[in-house]
């Protein structure tokens, strides 16, 4: 069958033709990119004067930049509550609406409605409810008696903004978990009761065994996206000059580059940044090959 | 599965988790519909006396500063959505159609690299896309910002369209060649035709992507030729003295094309987020 969609003669020009498009932007916009990211880390360059050739120089200012240094402990120590906490809440959602309720499709989109609204004007409505005087969070403590809380003041400030995004991300995950939770077969659960398992038993031997590769997926997703989160950090903890109470890598490269731009500098943080995303992947395939069961 | 009696406490909890996801959400409409004295006042009112529709009613006719621009920023945001996700739908379901059907040399491997820029961060990429388009002269565009936006909507199209095409029929594709049919026919009188499902799910999720992009739409535009809504607001976010009520009702118009269109359409989205992502 296959045979005979070969390519042939004339028709290999058209395969090129239909590809061009999508190989030309991977060739100058992705793979370009990531080389032109590259060889900029090693130069020195303000966009004005001629660029100059800075070596490993980027890198090793890097490593001695408290800033910088500061940067990549936030952003770990964010990235680090933020994946459990999104992939292990879109795991309850997902366990919650798999239960046979009726409305499931209701209440799937209106759990879904966060991860599809501009960021941007959440991240507004966040600084209102986070907000010190009139905000609609200290508000509502004051009603019950309590002391207002400064949120967006040194300490909790890194939970709100975890929190903020989080609750950007659980619409997403909780959807992929759903979809892995439903292809789980019925019988499986019927045979567990027959042999008299509890609900935690099948929900430790059977649901978690086989829904891990979604899981893993999840994580991978959450991972990638917490290094790089910034909509929500822009938003709540910019100051009226445009620095961050709480600046990621990120955020830092952001500045770096286009407020000051020191292209090499910020291409060698970008280029750090990717690093370590890619050392995780790897690591984390690593750990699959434990932890994720495939039938 | 859980016994009866359990049932009217599954319905509580989900219904409260509903209203606690949706809270900021409410918070945002509730605002743009309030006066700002209400929204000040002690103790808290909940609900506006009247709605307040003087905000959207400003955006629309953009008459003043703000207003003008955030009219401006929608029609930005409009143009650069509507463009790259139909570059990406073109080009995207040709390729995811290469994929799927013909077969060549390294075929899996530079599928493999597709996908796998979809992985790739956007702030690493970000730098030279800015030298380049500021070389070109097309800082401040919306050329540039639609064309950005394609480096992460391309990949998700084709990745999403080639699962897709799997499930056409080969034969009838066959059957149609044998008849004469020219395979740029075949594509665009039977496969496409067939996979209109796929396309509407593909283009949904890309016109979503793209109007929520922020992140190269705040760093390749300064000036309002190609600001988009988010990037609007965030600016007058930050400035002292801002009006919250007509921010709220720019935030409301801001996120309601994503709402919109995922909630009329949310098996597409469903299908989209979970193609391949199941199976792992």
């Amino acid at each position: 069958m296959q045979g005979r969609l070969r390519p042939l003669g004339s028709e290999r020009a058209w395969l090129w033709i239909m590809l061009a498009p999508t190989l030309a932007g991977i060739a100058f916009g992705t793979a370009g990119s990531l080389l032109a990211s590259g060889v900029l880390s090693l130069t020195a360059w303000d966009l004005i004067n001629p660029p100059s050739w800075a070596g490993l120089g980027n890198y090793a200012r890097c490593l001695g930049d408290p800033k910088f240094l500061a940067a990549v402990r936030v952003t770990l120590r964010f990235a680090a509550l933020y994946v459990p906490l999104c992939v292990a809440l879109s795991l309850a959602l997902a366990l919650l609406l798999n239960r046979g309720l009726r409305g499931q499709g209701f209440f799937r989109a209106m759990f879904f409605a966060p991860s599809i609204t501009s960021a941007v004007a959440i991240g507004l409505v966040f600084t209102w409810i986070y907000a010190k005087d009139e905000g609609l969070l200290n508000r509502l403590l004051q009603v019950l008696g309590l002391r207002p809380v400064n949120w967006l003041g040194e300490g909790a400030i890194f939970y709100a903004v975890t929190i903020a995004n989080v609750w950007g991300a659980l619409g997403e995950g909780m959807i992929v978990l759903l979809a892995g939770l439903k292809a789980v077969p019925a019988t499986y659960y019927e045979a567990a009761t027959i042999d008299g398992a509890g609900g935690a038993r099948k929900f430790f031997r059977i649901t978690l065994p086989l829904i891990s590769p979604t899981i893993f997926f999840q994580v991978i997703i959450a991972t990638v996206n917490g290094l790089q989160a910034f909509e929500y950090i822009y938003m709540l903890t910019r100051r009226s000059q445009g620095e961050s109470t709480m600046a990621t890598v990120v955020y830092l490269i952001y500045r770096n580059g286009f407020r000051w731009f020191s292209m090499g500098l910020a291409s060698a943080q970008a280029m750090i940044l990717a690093a370590v995303i890619v050392l995780l992947m790897l690591a984390y395939f690593r750990l699959e090959k434990r932890l994720v069961v495939y039938d | 599965m859980s016994r009866p009696k359990a049932r009217p406490l599954l319905y509580v909890a989900v219904l409260a988790l509903c209203a606690a996801i949706l809270a900021p959400y409410s918070w945002l409409v509730i605002s743009s519909l309030s006066r700002r004295v209400e929204l000040t006042a002690i103790p808290l009112k909940w609900l506006p006396k009247s709605p307040n529709l003087e905000n959207y009613r400003e955006i629309a006719a953009g008459s003043s500063g703000v207003n003008a621009s955030l009219k401006v920023g929608l029609r930005n945001s409009l143009a650069i959505a509507g463009s790259s996700t139909a570059f990406c739908l073109i080009a995207g379901s040709l390729a995811a159609y290469v994929f799927s059907r013909l077969r060549f040399r390294g075929k899996g491997l530079v599928f493999s690299l597709i996908l796998l820029t979809q992985f790739m961060p956007m702030i690493v990429l970000i730098i030279p896309i800015y030298v380049v388009m500021g070389k070109l002269g097309l800082l401040n565009t919306i050329p540039a910002l639609a064309l950005a936006d394609c480096a992460f909507i391309l990949p998700l199209v084709i990745w999403l369209m080639s699962s897709y095409f799997e499930s056409v029929p080969r034969d009838l594709e066959e059957m149609a060649r044998i008849d004469g049919c020219s395979r740029f026919g075949t594509i665009f009188r039977i496969i496409l035709p067939l996979s209109t499902p796929g396309l509407a799910a593909s283009g949904i999720f890309a016109f979503i992507i793209a109007w929520n992009e922020f992140f190269s739409a705040l760093v390749l535009s300064s000036t309002l030729r190609s600001k988009t809504i988010s990037v609007i607001i965030s600016e007058y976010s930050s400035k002292v003295g801002v009006d919250y009520v007509a921010m709220a009702a720019a935030g409301v118009v801001a996120s309601l094309p994503p709402v919109i269109l995922a909630l009329a359409f949310q098996k597409y989205i469903v299908q989209g987020l979970t193609a391949g992502a199941v199976k792992g």
